[in-house]
């Protein structure tokens, strides 16, 4: 078990609802697991939950039986790597520079990348085809190209959990497809623990192994795409009419059709 | 430029800063008198005097207030993730300045050197207290409202000043306005010491931050993501910082320009990163301000410019030449 939720409940400061209720999750190595729900279902709170960056209001949450928050920051970024959904740049910074600050926690205050740190970044590198774009500075990326230099210092942490906020916002059809398809692929090769957030029902739906639905900072459902990603379920939660497909091996196609358009 | 070749050439400015210190002045001393002057026992004693009373310390204080401030800003720039940070602008400076324009007003000054050092350390220590204790909520430190704070703060200390000064007569006007614009004359062996015992270990504090001011100029949640403890580091950074411009302050005064453009300038021709940046900035700004200290004092004849303008009119247009050329792609 790497990450378990019991009776979790997240509440912001001022907030008189909370983010998370009374949430109850485990998260198991080699498990692709998609977290869906509308915007504010507590989704991005969820993975702050579970990397300790906010204190539960009550419950628990704990990474390999140790509350979350109690973790040093620095052992915990050795186990557990973090894409978020946004990340801006007050200063210039290389690609490779972005990359190769995923070894930060390997290399403490004072040691210096040795060229095993370095073969690591190129090597994350490779894996997000970023090698040739590996001096520039990130103001001169696309955003697609920039999402995936952040998944690639990720990467370099060489976590074993991979907790990604909208890995794929911001990237073109191909880029989401390869993107999901790596995430997935890397999860069962290396027996990672991934958690996605993600807006891609058709994509979670391919290549995760496990939907979690959350609305309203409740868990709504939780199990294999078929179990969750039903037609009811989903107009219920999104509140918006829908049609879904099933298209055998690409997963369940999801359209949203109405309300009526007046065409 | 390879690391070392870079160190190297700031050491060298750093020691032409010193022989220049040391051999520029408006005693007029000859080179010869100064190099004898500088052996045990030798030259006469005016000359020994000024070569090592009043030169010498000068230069180590120009070394040390510039290396100070330009990791100070350094610093600021990456807590509050503001290419404008610098050492005062949460109020360092303002809260300093009032208790020394104070104590200058109650005629206190006259009571030995260094009771002046002492209250504008005591102002400035003030104002941080007061602005930390704003910005921080429930354990944590919200930088943008420590801005905000920082420069409500220095606006309240400044109308504290200009009341002092409205009801003072002339001849406190005129020490307070030399004070407010800093200077590095009359930095005594003792303040010396008391400068270089806290830059040299925040600095190394701050070299230690590095990887961490590199994460949170990311934002926080990355930063945290990649093993920050988001923070105790802000805290850690604030502390460091803003102590560093007190202590600067209460020796020298306020002097401006080097916490900003030295740390840009260092990032522009070196890059981003804070392991390579602080002690290059401390190298930096401790060499440009020498210089810097030898033109104020030997520019204008017989007149000494004040500090704080010389850095203005070398600061500035440096400043604005590295903007241009990089398409000012730091701010």
């Amino acid at each position: 078990m790497s990450f378990q939720a019991r009776g979790l409940t997240v509440r912001y400061p001022g907030a008189s609802l909370p983010a998370l209720a009374d949430v109850d999750l485990s998260f198991e190595p080699g498990v692709h697991t998609s977290i869906l729900g509308p915007n504010g279902a507590g989704k991005s709170t969820l993975l702050r939950a579970l990397l300790g960056t906010v204190r539960p209001e009550s419950g628990e949450v704990s990474f390999e039986g140790r509350p979350s928050a109690d973790w040093p920051r620095r052992d915990m970024a050795r186990r557990v790597a973090l894409v978020s959904a946004t990340e801006d740049f007050a200063f210039p910074l290389t690609v490779r520079e972005l990359v190769a600050m995923g070894r930060h926690p390997h290399l403490g205050a004072w040691r210096s990348p040795s060229a095993v740190d370095r073969e690591i970044v190129r090597a994350a590198l490779r894996e997000v085809a970023l090698e040739d774009l590996r001096e520039r500075p990130t103001a001169t990326l696309s955003a697609g190209e920039l999402q995936r230099a952040r998944l690639a210092r990720a990467l370099a942490q060489q976590a074993d959990n991979l907790l990604l906020d909208e890995p794929v916002a911001h990237l073109d059809l191909a880029h989401e497809l390869n993107t999901f398809r790596q995430i997935a692929e890397l999860t069962a090769k290396n027996a990672l623990t991934t958690i996605t957030v993600t807006h891609h029902l058709n994509l979670a739906s391919r290549f995760s192994d496990r939907i979690v639905l959350l609305s309203g900072g409740r868990v709504t459902a939780s199990g294999t795409p078929e179990q969750v990603l039903t037609k009811e379920r989903l107009e219920e939660t999104f509140g918006c009419p829908l049609e879904v497909h099933d298209l055998a091996e690409l997963g369940r196609l999801v359209v949203p059709v109405g309300p009526e358009t007046g065409r | 430029m390879k690391p070392g070749s870079r160190y190297a050439s700031l050491i060298l400015l750093i020691l032409l800063g010193l022989v220049l210190g040391l051999f520029i002045g408006p005693a007029g001393l000859s080179p010869d008198e100064v190099l004898r002057a500088l052996r045990p026992e030798g030259g006469n004693e005016v000359a020994r005097r000024i070569v090592l009373e009043l030169r010498l310390p000068r230069a180590v204080a120009a070394l040390f207030v510039g290396a100070s401030l330009a990791v100070s800003g350094a610093v600021f720039q990456a807590l509050l993730r503001n290419p404008l940070a610098e050492p005062y602008l949460l109020g360092v400076s303002s809260g300093a300045a009032l208790a020394a324009v104070g104590a200058i007003a109650l005629g206190l000054s006259r009571f030995g050197g260094l009771l002046l050092p002492v209250a504008a350390l005591a102002g400035a220590v003030s104002a941080i207290t007061i602005v930390f204790a704003v910005a921080r909520v429930s354990d944590q430190l919200d930088t943008r409202v420590l801005i905000l704070a920082g420069v409500v703060v220095s606006a309240f200390f400044g109308a504290c000043i200009t009341l002092i000064l409205t009801l003072s007569p002339a001849e406190t006007l005129r020490s307070a306005f030399f004070w407010t614009l800093g200077s590095l004359s009359g930095i005594s062996w003792r303040m010396n010491a008391v400068l270089v015992a806290w830059s040299i270990p925040a600095t190394v504090a701050a070299w230690g931050l590095g990887r961490h001011l590199d994460a949170l100029a990311l934002g926080e949640e990355t930063a945290a993501g990649i093993g920050t403890d988001v923070e105790r580091i802000k805290r850690m950074a604030f502390l460091l910082a803003s102590l560093l411009a007190a202590v600067t302050v209460s020796v020298a005064g306020v002097i401006g320009f080097v916490g900003l453009v030295v740390p840009h300038a260092v990032r522009m021709l070196w890059g981003s990163a804070h392991r390579q940046l602080i002690p290059t900035s401390f190298l930096a700004g401790g060499g440009a301000l020498m210089l810097m200290d030898v033109a104020a004092r030997s520019a204008g004849g017989p007149v000494e410019i004040p500090i704080g303008v010389v850095t203005a009119f070398f600061g500035v247009p440096f400043f604005l030449v590295l903007l241009r050329r990089r398409g000012g792609d730091a701010a």
